[in-house]
């Protein structure tokens, strides 16, 4: 099932990949707009590009004209890159333009960037991280940035882009980065349990069970989370995981009455279950681009697993003064995994310009499935600390 | 800043663990709480451990075992042993070494009396294997009592349910009020038998002693 939706997914893509859009090429002296581009690789696009004629297809090479460009803003412009190799051009993805343009180029093997400020010649970036981040504090010079951005970015397209976006508009905005974090929390959880659980097993069961409701517990949660930015924007996918020793106990008082003897029965069940269990919530979270404080919301799902899953019952049957204790029975209402969606909200605090600590509200409620007799719902507070 | 913020997370996450360790228990009652863990017969007699789970609210009087070949255990009317230690959570033991019938199916619980509440644990089984020794009176007192008195007996091997232990003056048998392995308590019955008005027995499990001192019987 899987392997077939992958194929359908990837001959869509083959297929709007070769699908010609409408675009523009210029040379020195002519614009030709409103004509079809077939894009190709963004290999092959470095390389030429397509159009579409009467004839069938036309390439052109970074020899011969300038510039192309698609409907959707895309833009591709020939250049010289190669010092050793006066002459050869390729195209490049013009990245962010502006006070200084970025522009992207994909090779045989890597990709690299370059940029060009009004003022100077095409330099590209280097790989090396403490030689991009200082190009680019040379070429931002002026510009007093806020959040020491620069330090943050990575050699990708999406931080480089974000960078020299935020330079071109003047504008200091946070430059999210993928980082890892570590969190404590309390958690107040709310057990439900189904009314189903007493008409399980056998009229011993209904009874004993049948007064049974619901609990509640606190437990600490610590965990580990990793966040890696989404796009230029402001989200993020959150991957964390969480352990949390806990359950809970409940007790009932019951009387009924007994057929086989004909009399009343009272007797006092509690019911005791504990849990050592294992999250793994996987979130998206938009955080409000602000330099020091930054609101957040967060919405996903979670799975957990109770590697430790034990629930006991105990009974006690009460005649007037005299009480007789029941062997404990060892008895699983809570499914081992469990699937849970879970929202929550908080506020982030920018120590400095990586370190961060965050507090959250997160409720987390689990789906109920077919054999799911105890559901949990969790309100947690988070502390987190990124580092 | 970031020193301060290590800090309060480090201690976050000890205060964390520390609370996490913590185990669920049931709720508190006004009745203590216990349970047979172990009963294990053996040559030398059969080894019983239970374990005080919680108190309870109302005030503790006495506890120990009661035992029986039918799972209608009353302390009363039962074999019982009472221990002699303050009741408090956690394991208590006894051995018992006398008045087992071989091949017999017995029935084992602990109890705890309170001040409110008779609280029988849960009950388990073990088979006897044979343990009837013979009883042996070290003393009995008073030794001149009228019909009616109670006297007490000390010695040993006596039966723990005072129905198998059969305390007879002469041809008279008298009512045991309470038995436990070293002492039992008898009240002293009308006695017809004239000629043997001085001997005072005790049979458990067919096996008899006879003290060595005489009872005088008041008029």
């Amino acid at each position: 099932m899987i392997a077939r939706f992958a194929l359908v997914i990837l001959g869509y893509w083959s297929f709007s990949s070769s699908f010609a859009q409408t675009g523009y090429i210029a040379t020195d002296t002519s614009y030709i707009s409103g004509i079809e581009l077939i894009p190709g690789p963004a290999r092959d696009n470095a390389l030429f590009i397509k159009v579409k004629s009467n004839n069938g297809e036309t390439i052109y090479s970074p020899q011969e004209i300038k510039e192309y460009g698609f409907e959707n803003g895309k833009v591709y412009v020939s250049q010289e890159v190669f010092p050793d190799n006066p002459g050869k051009r390729v195209f490049l993805e013009k990245i962010e333009e502006g006070k200084i343009t970025l522009y992207l180029y994909s090779g045989k093997k890597q990709k690299s960037f370059f940029l060009k400020s009004d003022s100077s010649t095409l330099i590209k970036i280097s790989r090396k991280k403490s030689e991009y981040r200082k190009l680019l504090l040379e070429q931002t010079r002026g510009f007093a940035w806020k959040g020491q951005q620069p330090q943050l970015v990575t050699y990708r397209k999406q931080s480089l882009a974000k960078l020299i976006s935020q330079y071109n508009a003047g504008k200091h905005r946070p430059l999210n980065f993928a980082h890892l974090g570590i969190r404590a929390g309390y958690v107040m959880s709310s057990y439900k349990i189904s009314p189903k659980l007493y008409e399980l097993s056998s009229p011993v069961f209904d009874q004993r069970l049948r007064d049974i409701r619901n609990g509640r517990s606190s437990n600490f949660l610590l965990g580990a989370f990793g966040e890696i930015p989404i796009g230029k924007n402001d989200f993020s996918l959150l991957i964390e995981t969480n352990y949390m020793k806990g359950g809970f106990s409940t007790f009932s008082r019951t009387t009924v009455y007994d057929y086989f003897i004909e009399e009343f029965k009272t007797f006092d069940v509690d019911m005791v279950v504990k849990l050592s269990t294992i999250q793994i919530p996987l979130l998206l979270r938009y955080t409000l681009p602000k330099l020091k404080w930054r609101p957040f919301v967060n919405v996903g799902g979670n799975f957990a697993y109770h590697f430790k899953n034990s629930s006991r019952v105990y009974q006690s049957d009460i005649t007037s003064d005299v009480i007789m204790m029941r062997l404990p029975t060892k008895e699983n209402h809570m499914s081992i995994y469990t699937f849970a969606y879970n929202i929550g909200a908080g506020l982030q605090y920018n120590l400095n310009y990586r370190n961060m600590m965050s507090a959250e509200l997160r409720y987390n409620n689990q789906i109920p499935t077919g054999n799911a007799y105890i559901v949990d719902n969790q309100l947690n507070l988070l502390i987190n600390f990124t580092f | 800043m970031i020193q301060y913020f290590k800090n309060i997370s480090g201690a976050v996450i000890f205060a964390s663990c520390l609370i996490a360790c913590d185990d669920l228990d049931i709720k508190r009652k006004d009745y203590p709480r216990l349970q047979l863990n172990e009963a294990t017969s053996s040559a030398t007699g059969v080894a019983l451990t239970a374990e005080i789970l919680d108190l309870g609210t109302s005030s503790i009087i006495s506890f120990g075992f009661v035992w029986d070949t039918n799972t209608n255990l009353e302390v009363d009317s039962s074999y019982s042993a009472f221990l002699e230690t303050d009741a408090k959570t956690g394991l208590y033991n006894l051995n018992i070494s006398t008045d087992i019938t071989n091949g017999q199916k017995y029935y084992v619980a602990p109890f705890i009396i309170s001040k409110d509440y008779t609280v029988i644990g849960n009950i388990l089984s073990f088979k006897g294997i044979g343990i009837n020794e013979t009883p042996r009176i070290d003393d009995f007192f008073p030794k001149h009592a009228a019909v009616g008195d109670t006297i007490t007996v000390l010695g040993g091997n006596f039966s723990a349910k005072r129905s198998r232990s059969i305390v007879t003056l002469g041809d008279s048998r008298a009512k045991t009020i309470l038995s436990d392995f070293d002492s039992l308590m008898f009240i002293v019955p009308q006695i017809t038998d004239s000629l043997s008005r001085d001997e005072l027995k005790l049979t458990v499990g067919g096996k008899t002693a006879i003290a060595s001192s005489p009872f005088k019987l008041k008029p």
